[in-house]
């Protein structure tokens, strides 16, 4: 009986404390069921990523190979250089050999002579004091003929033979032929070759000449006329003193394509310099005569170029004589002879010049010139710009495309991060203006970036004495874009990037030297913060 | 002014984003449905030796019944649920209003360091077992289906905050430890236990493996570092996936593309499938110290499989620095090509992932067992149990202290309390009862999954249906334990 109890004993005991702990714990769905009524869900994590990593070089961060012609000097300097180039006319325009011709008669009787010798004078005719020794013709015809009409009536023939003692055909051979009164001889000149010797451009043709014929020589004497001409002269070469020739080498300008994007500034070159060369192919001394020299800024105020060197002709030297057939001359334009400093502190966008030219200045007719057919003078202008020197407050600025659309809504805010490690001795304050171009082609400002932080990047230290860079800086800037802003990201078409930049202690006058070693450092990364709200419907 | 609102997601209209409230449901399933899924939990079960699958936790733990045979595919059904990092609640709070809301913040705060999610489930195709003098012998044909996704807290850190969270702190973001793995085996055990002396006894349960299909990520290492001075990304990856499964995923290449529907022989060749053998021991003990006291160990799933057949594997180990595209890039189009896709396209190309289709061997997750019992009375049991988990290289403990009550042979019951991943919401109840040699039985470690489930980290269910006999013959010694 006392162990039965014990058993029932146990199984309450055993049930109840199940049921106890049980009870400790009462049902709780409130989660459960509270999914019916869940709160949206605001999800919005901060995404650091980086955008850009580049090491730029100055031709990369204003694009110089696309418009100028950039040297590195051995001091490792950056040369901008603007070239221009003008050709003078061709020789064969400028010396122009005209056709000759002349005629004679001379008096012959059969009926006591049968046989004639005689020699002719040919003079080569110019418009000036030219006196030539000699000319190699590229093209020409010799015409000799004769006419004795009343000797033909009466029954005689007359044959002639000629021979130029001082004129080489192209085989070096004296030019001989013959002629009767039915034909003419023509000489075909290419490549012959006629020497005067006799400082009075003419050469003699020996003629000799025979009467053959039954005829009856009742109208004895007669009169044999001969015309003798060369034509359609082209010179290869011709030598000998060509007079005075004064002829417009021509005119252009060249762009200063540096100045081309600035608005305004004031940028001082330590060391500009404008290199003239003249190809002269013309075997003569020639006087130029720069003239209308001026550069042009902006506004198309000009600015007259002149200096010491300005002031007489520039004269330049021939090749010697043939086969030289190139003479380079070269003079330099620079603070010291010019007032070129001056002129590019004006922010010249372009620079024109124009060149006249005088062969044989002096005019001494003992001097030996030649002119090929293809002699001509070259003026070629560089106007070089190292960069060294100084800038200050130049405003400089460029439109890009933007095609941000597709930037995503759940953005809420966006930081930029950027990072301007600069090796370069120049400071630059940068603002970019979003702008949206309507469907008439209106712009609207939507934005400005960096409109409270513009100065992005510092100059690095310049050396005093080198004027070089001692050491890069670098410069961190965050730029927190609003929703709003981002939005106009969004809408805008097109960006202007306005960059005002000066020089590393320009306030000194302190002139800094751009190396081509230098560098500059970008890194732009972007924290942003998504914005994405989760309905639950 | 135009006011721009917080972009709005309708997930009634976006497929792109989860969809509502299957967000819950999904977070839910992963808390419960999903786990870590390594065999069962043995927690509840580990003392109620009236249901012979108790000993499956302590093969030196003989089950009361002297024989008993298990009806095919319903003696034993379990299906568990784990999830290390956290419960619902840690995902919802409640605000003033007393409506919920989802909160991020709170989920990062409960995770460690590591966590996973899984779910495992496990069918007896056949077993018995029988008592003969002091020994018992068992064997056991099982189906078990085991997966796991580990998530390492920097993994939600950075799904919630974003990478700038670990760079404001320049510290890189560790995402080792994220991947999945899954092993579908077959499990042919042959258990002893003996009762060596009046109060020790002790077996063994030799399991011969039958391997599958296996998802295994053998290493995970990944780093993301994100540089505070110019937010430059570096990350460090040595990934080796391996796989056995009836399907090629090689190459990997276009495989958006590819049709993975399985033929009916596939099928079946996927389920005869030798060519992945493995086996595993069990091991454990129980030692009884008085009438009042007793202790037991076991040591559970100790081996491997060797994955030989169908076997593919997938490595990456690199180490990529994107530190920003050239300024160009932006700008550039005088070839008219897209240089950001130029640069993606570069970046891809750095993870090459490498395919080859060497043998792997995947070892089974050991379970170490550690408990002690207090006998009150012969109905009354009380016991603290230990129990340990290791995986990929760490380890996991729990805590149980049950209460079982025994009136009679035919019936038991047990109540149990444990703490799991520093969960302290888990009661766990189970029992059995025998109608004739009909066992009905069922145990769980987590009965608060239905009154409480925003507490819920761990959830199991193991149930089933055998044929047992508690006959004994009467010359026959003392059960090693009776109440």
């Amino acid at each position: 009986m006392q162990q039965h109890l014990l058993q029932r004993a146990n199984w309450l005991a055993g049930l109840m404390l199940i049921l106890a702990v049980f009870g400790l714990k009462s049902c709780d769905h409130s989660y459960i069921e509270g999914l019916d009524d869940l709160e949206d869900y605001n999800y919005s994590p901060v995404v650091a990523i980086p955008l850009v990593d580049s090491e730029m070089s100055i031709e990369d961060l204003f694009d110089l190979e696309e418009e100028e012609n950039v040297e590195i000097d051995q001091e490792d300097l950056i040369k901008l250089i603007y070239s221009g180039q003008i050709f003078s006319i061709p020789a064969k325009d400028l010396f122009h050999v005209p056709d000759q011709q002349q005629s004679f008669t001379e008096t012959v009787d059969p009926s006591t002579k049968s046989s004639y010798s005689f020699d002719k004078v040919f003079l080569v005719a110019f418009d000036n004091d030219e006196i030539l020794t000699s000319i190699t013709f590229m093209e020409g015809l010799l015409n000799i003929s004769t006419t004795a009409d009343q000797l033909r009536d009466d029954g005689y023939q007359l044959e002639v033979n000629y021979e130029i003692q001082n004129f080489y055909n192209d085989q070096g051979v004296p030019i001989t032929d013959a002629f009767d009164l039915d034909n003419p001889s023509s000489v075909d000149l290419s490549g012959s070759t006629l020497n005067f010797d006799n400082e009075a451009n003419f050469f003699l043709i020996e003629y000799s000449a025979v009467i053959t014929g039954d005829g009856s020589p009742d109208n004895a004497p007669y009169d044999v006329t001969f015309n003798q001409s060369i034509t359609g002269i082209e010179y290869e070469l011709l030598q000998g003193y060509i007079d005075q020739i004064s002829f417009p080498v021509g005119n252009t300008s060249v762009g200063i394509g540096i100045f081309s994007n600035s608005n305004l500034g004031n940028i001082y070159f330590e060391n500009p310099y404008i290199e003239l060369t003249a190809r002269n192919s013309f075997g003569a001394e020639i006087d130029l005569n720069v003239d209308n020299f001026f550069a042009k800024d902006s506004a198309d105020q000009t600015i007259p170029i002149h200096g010491s060197i300005l002031e007489d002709p520039w004269r330049i030297e021939g090749p010697a004589a043939p086969p030289d057939d190139l003479l380079v001359n070269e003079v330099t334009l620079n603070r010291d002879n010019t007032n070129i400093i001056e002129v590019m502190e004006g922010a010249p966008q372009e620079i024109y010049y124009e060149v006249n030219g005088t062969i044989n200045p002096e005019g001494i007719p003992q001097t030996i010139n030649f002119i090929k057919h293809d002699s001509d003078l070259i003026i070629d202008m560089k106007v070089n710009l190292p960069l060294w020197g100084r800038v200050e407050v130049f405003e400089m600025q460029d439109t890009l495309e933007l095609s941000l659309d597709d930037i995503p809504d759940e953005i809420e805010w966006l930081e930029l991060k950027l990072e301007m490690t600069n090796g370069f001795p120049i400071n630059s304050e940068v603002e970019a203006v979003l702008i949206n171009k309507n469907e008439q082609g209106q712009y609207e400002v939507l934005d400005t970036l960096f409109k409270d932080n513009p100065k992005l990047i510092e100059a690095a230290t310049v050396d005093p004495i080198t004027d070089k860079v001692e050491e890069p800086r670098v410069k961190t800037t965050l730029e927190l874009l609003s929703e709003n802003q981002i939005e106009s990201l969004k809408q805008a078409t097109d960006i202007i990037i306005i960059g005002k930049l000066n020089t590393f202690d320009h306030e000194s006058s302190s002139s800094v030297k751009i190396l081509d070693s230098y560098r500059m450092g970008v890194k732009i990364g972007a924290r942003i913060k998504g914005n994405v709200n989760v309905e639950f419907e | 002014m135009k006011k721009y609102y917080p972009y709005t997601v309708k997930l009634s209209d976006m497929t792109s984003y989860l969809a509502g409230k299957n967000i819950i449901i999904l977070l839910v399933f992963l808390m419960l449905a999903s786990t870590r899924g390594h065999a069962q939990q043995f927690r509840t079960l580990y003392w109620m030796q009236g249901i012979p699958q108790a000993s499956y936790g302590n093969p030196g733990l003989q089950p009361n019944p002297t024989f008993y045979v298990g009806l095919p595919g319903i003696s034993s059904l379990y299906f568990g649920f784990d999830n290390s990092g956290f419960a619902l609640r840690d995902v919802l709070s409640k605000n003033a209003q007393n409506r919920l809301f989802i909160d991020d913040q709170s989920l990062i705060s409960a995770l460690k360091n590591h966590n996973y999610t899984g779910a495992d489930f496990q069918n007896e195709l056949i077993t018995l077992g029988f008592r003969m003098d002091q020994n018992y012998f068992s064997m056991n044909i099982s189906e078990r289906v085991e997966t796991r996704f580990g998530y390492p807290l920097d993994f939600m850190k950075l799904m919630v905050n974003g990478n700038d969270y670990f760079m404001q702190q320049d510290i890189a973001a560790q995402l080792g430890g994220l991947g999945l793995d899954f092993t579908h085996f077959r499990e042919i055990g042959f258990g002893f236990s003996r009762n060596w002396t009046e109060e020790l006894t002790a077996g063994a349960r030799l399991k011969f493996l039958q391997g599958m299909g296996s998802v295994n990520f053998e290493k995970w290492d990944l780093d993301l570092y994100t540089a505070p001075k110019g937010y430059d990304l570096l990350l460090q990856a040595d990934l080796l996936v391996n796989t056995s499964l009836p399907i090629d995923l090689a190459p990997l290449e276009g495989i958006e593309d590819r049709d993975f529907e399985l033929s009916e022989e596939e099928m079946r060749n996927y389920l005869t499938d030798f060519g992945n053998p493995g086996f595993a021991i069990d091991l454990g003990g129980f030692y009884q110290i008085n009438e009042q006291f007793s202790v037991a160990a076991s040591l559970r799933d100790l081996g491997f499989i060797s994955w030989t057949s169908k076997v593919e594997n997938f490595a990456l180990y690199n180490e990529f620095e994107f530190s920003g595209f050239e300024f160009d890039s932006y700008f550039d189009d005088e070839n008219n090509d897209d240089p950001f896709q130029e640069d993606m396209d570069s970046i891809i190309d750095t993870f090459d992932v490498i395919e080859t289709q060497n043998a792997y061997t995947t070892m089974l997750p050991a379970k170490i067992f550690i408990s002690g019992a207090y006998n009150l009375t012969s109905m009354h049991k009380f016991a603290l149990l230990g129990r340990g988990e290791f995986y990929a290289g760490k380890f996991y403990p729990s805590a149980t202290a049950s209460y079982n009550f025994q009136p009679i042979p035919q019936f038991g019951t047990s109540l149990s309390y444990s703490v799991i991943h520093a969960n302290f919401h888990n009661l766990g109840f189970g029992f059995h009862a025998n109608f004739g040699p009909v066992q009905l039985y069922a145990v769980v470690d987590n009965l608060l999954g239905s009154m409480q489930p925003h507490l819920v980290q761990t959830a199991n269910i193991h149930f089933g249906i055998n044929i047992v006999s508690m006959h004994r013959r009467q010359d026959a010694r003392k059960p090693s334990l009776r109440w």
